[in-house]
C-alpha cells in the first residue's frame, strides 16, 4: 500500500514539474522589437541598424515571383 | 491524492491547449495578426505614408511586371517554336499587361494608394503563379530550366528606362532620410548628398560615412539619435500596420488574378 501511495506520489511529482516547465516554455515570448534603452547605453551596432533602415535599398524591389 | 492526480492532469490538458491557441493565432503575445497579407507587404506600405514612397512602391510593381512580360513573351515564343499551344499563356500575359497598365495609371499622391498597390501587387503575383503554373502543364523542367537560364538576365530599352527611373527617386527619397537624419544628428554633409543624387557616391559610401560619425558620438547624444530616428520607424510601422488593418476590416486588397 505504502509503496503505491510512494508511486502516486512520485507520479504527481513528476506531472506537475512537467505541466509547470511545459506551461513555463510554452509561455509567448515577450520579447518585443525594441531594447531597453531607456535610461541605459545605446549599441552603436542597434543606431547603425535603425539607421539604416530608414534608407532604401536600390537594388530591392517589389517580389511577384518569378514567371517561369 | 486520486483528486491532485486528477487536477495535474487537467492542467497539463489546459497548458496543451494554450499552446495550441498561441499557434493557431499568432497575435497573442507578439503583436502580429493572423491576416492575408504578407510581412513583406506590409513593409513595403511602410514608406508609403508619402507620395514620394507610393511612387517608388508603384514604379517597382510596374519594374516587376515589366519583368515577367518581357520574360513571358519570350516563352510563348518559345513554344510556338516548338509547336506547343500557348493560347492559355498568352490570355494569363494580357492580363498582366493590364494590370501594368493600371500601376502605371495609379496616382501616387491619392489617398486609396496603399489600397491600390496591395491589389494590383496580389493580382501581379497571382497570375504570374497561373502562367508558371500552366507553363509547367506544358513543358518538363528541363525544358523550362533551359528557357529560364536563357532568360535570366533579359533586359529591354523600356525596363532600363524604369529602373533608371526608379533609382532617381530612390536616391530623392534617401537624399530627404539623409537630410533628416543630419538635422538630427546636426552636422550636414551637402555635397556628400549631392554626390550621392548625382551617382558619384553610393549608398554604402553614405551609410560608411553616418557609422564612422555613430562612433564620434557620445553616448548623451547616441541615446538622443536613437529615439528620434526609433519614433520615426515605429510611425511607418504604425502607419503600414493600419492601413493593411483597414484592408482587412474592409475585405479590400485581394487579387482575384482574373481580370476582367
Amino acid at each position: 500500500m505504502n509503496k503505491k501511495i510512494l508511486s502516486l506520489l512520485f507520479l504527481l511529482i513528476i506531472l506537475v514539474s512537467v505541466t509547470v516547465s511545459y506551461a513555463y516554455f510554452s509561455q509567448p515570448a515577450m520579447t518585443d522589437d525594441y531594447p531597453n534603452n531607456t535610461g541605459d547605453d545605446v549599441d552603436e551596432d542597434t543606431l547603425t541598424s535603425e539607421i539604416d533602415s530608414t534608407l532604401l535599398d536600390e537594388d530591392q524591389g517589389v517580389e511577384i515571383g518569378d514567371i517561369i | 491524492m486520486v483528486l491532485m492526480l486528477m487536477t495535474s492532469i487537467v492542467s497539463l490538458a489546459f497548458a496543451v491547449e494554450a499552446d495550441d491557441d498561441n499557434q493557431a493565432n499568432p497575435d497573442n503575445g507578439n503583436g502580429h495578426q493572423n491576416h492575408p497579407f504578407d510581412n513583406e507587404t506590409e513593409h513595403e506600405v511602410g514608406i508609403m505614408n508619402n507620395s514620394l514612397g507610393a511612387r517608388i512602391r508603384l514604379l517597382q510593381l510596374e519594374k516587376a511586371l515589366m519583368t515577367n512580360i518581357l520574360k513571358g513573351a519570350m516563352t510563348v515564343q518559345v513554344l510556338k517554336g516548338l509547336n506547343v499551344s500557348s493560347a492559355e499563356l498568352e490570355a494569363i500575359l494580357e492580363n498582366l499587361s493590364d494590370v501594368l497598365e493600371e500601376v502605371r495609371a495609379a496616382d501616387p499622391a491619392a489617398n486609396d494608394s496603399v489600397q491600390i498597390f496591395v491589389q494590383l501587387k496580389n493580382e501581379s503575383k497571382n497570375l504570374t503563379k497561373q502562367f508558371r503554373d500552366a507553363l509547367r502543364l506544358l513543358l518538363d523542367d528541363e525544358t523550362i530550366g533551359m528557357i529560364k537560364e536563357q532568360l535570366r538576365n533579359i533586359t529591354s530599352d523600356e525596363l532600363q528606362n524604369c529602373s533608371m527611373r526608379l533609382r532617381h527617386w530612390i536616391r530623392q527619397f534617401n537624399m530627404n532620410q539623409l537630410y533628416r537624419l543630419y538635422g538630427i544628428v546636426g552636422e550636414t554633409n551637402t555635397s556628400a548628398l549631392e554626390e550621392y543624387l548625382n551617382g558619384n557616391l553610393t549608398l554604402d559610401m553614405i551609410k560608411l560615412q553616418l557609422h564612422k560619425m555613430v562612433n564620434q558620438m557620445t553616448k548623451e547624444k547616441r541615446h538622443m539619435v536613437f529615439s528620434e530616428v526609433k519614433e520615426e520607424n515605429i510611425k511607418r510601422k504604425i502607419h503600414a500596420h493600419t492601413a493593411m488593418e483597414n484592408m482587412v476590416s474592409h475585405g479590400q486588397g485581394n487579387g482575384h488574378g482574373i481580370h476582367g
